[in-house]
């Protein structure tokens, strides 16, 4: 009998200490959430096609991807993630970027209205979403 | 005697050109009085903010100082123009009014321009002032104030 209330005291503790604990959020911790950067699938296709040339690590465009390497990002300070991502959306709508020069040699390259939209919008929300986490 | 009245022609001419110079141009306006600058707003450690004040914010601020040779065309108009370019770029005067993302992208530039490649101040205005020249210890420390003031702002 003393067994029994023993084991049924020993389950409610177990109990209780177990609602005491959560299932962390899928999310994980805040540390993770800040360093990632998701690129969506067409942001991707857009910025491969018209933004690759210079800015990647093997570019020959040395000046290019010393200001922004795309494969990089992901491993800046935050501070400085944000502050590429806001200069990709002002240069990408003040249209300082793609160059003009190189648009002119390579006419296929040339963003579209809708592909303008696309890589401010998705560059403006990545910064806002990453300061919004400290 | 013909020769000379040409000359005189020509100095007349020039002179009255240089005259008429002086009222051509635009000075961007000195204003004392700047709520949201950052020195006013945020906590910038003594030696940075005179680092700053030195070297930086004669282009950089509303709290243009403009030695006399700025005011005599041709070279005010190159003044004024170099003056207006930088506040349109970074503007201490104005910068708790910048939105977050802003004030990364600017933290960004300035450790790139100032600290990694050295091309701020520009030469030219470093020439004629001499107190903006920055020593390499001096651009580290503006690399370190960056750096923490940014983990402030947006953790590491």
């Amino acid at each position: 009998m003393k067994q029994i209330i023993s084991s049924i005291l020993f389950l409610f503790a177990a109990f209780l200490l177990m609602s005491f604990y959560r299932v962390p959020s899928t999310d994980g911790n805040a540390s993770d959430v800040k360093k990632k950067l998701e690129v969506p699938a067409d942001v991707n296709q857009v910025i491969q096609r018209s933004c690759y040339d210079c800015h990647y690590t093997k570019s020959k465009n040395l000046k290019g991807k010393k200001k922004l390497d795309f494969d990089k990002l992901a491993k800046l300070k935050t501070y400085k993630l944000v502050g590429k991502l806001q200069d990709i959306a002002d240069a990408v709508t003040d249209e300082d970027m793609p160059p003009a020069k190189f648009l002119a040699r390579h006419p296929e390259k040339v963003l579209s209205l809708q592909e303008k939209d696309l890589l401010t919008n998705w560059a403006s929300e990545a910064a806002e979403k990453l300061t919004a986490i400290k | 005697m013909k020769n000379t009245t040409n000359l005189r022609w020509l100095w007349g001419v020039l002179i009255a050109a240089f005259i008429v110079m002086q009222f051509i141009g635009n000075r961007p306006e000195t204003k004392k009085d700047n709520p949201a600058d950052l020195l006013a707003t945020a906590k910038v450690p003594a030696d940075v903010s005179t680092i700053l004040r030195n070297s930086c914010y004669d282009c950089h601020s509303n709290e243009t100082v403009y030695p006399w040779y700025a005011h005599v065309a041709p070279v005010s108009w190159l003044v004024n123009h170099d003056v207006s370019e930088g506040r349109e770029e970074l503007n201490f005067s104005e910068w708790d009014n910048l939105k977050l993302t802003k004030k990364a992208k600017m933290l960004d530039k300035i450790s790139e321009e100032v600290v990694e490649e050295g091309d701020m101040p520009m030469a030219i205005y470093v020439v004629l002032h001499k107190k903006a020249k920055l020593s390499d210890a001096d651009r580290k420390k503006i690399g370190e104030w960056v750096d923490v003031y940014a983990e402030q702002l947006f953790g590491k």
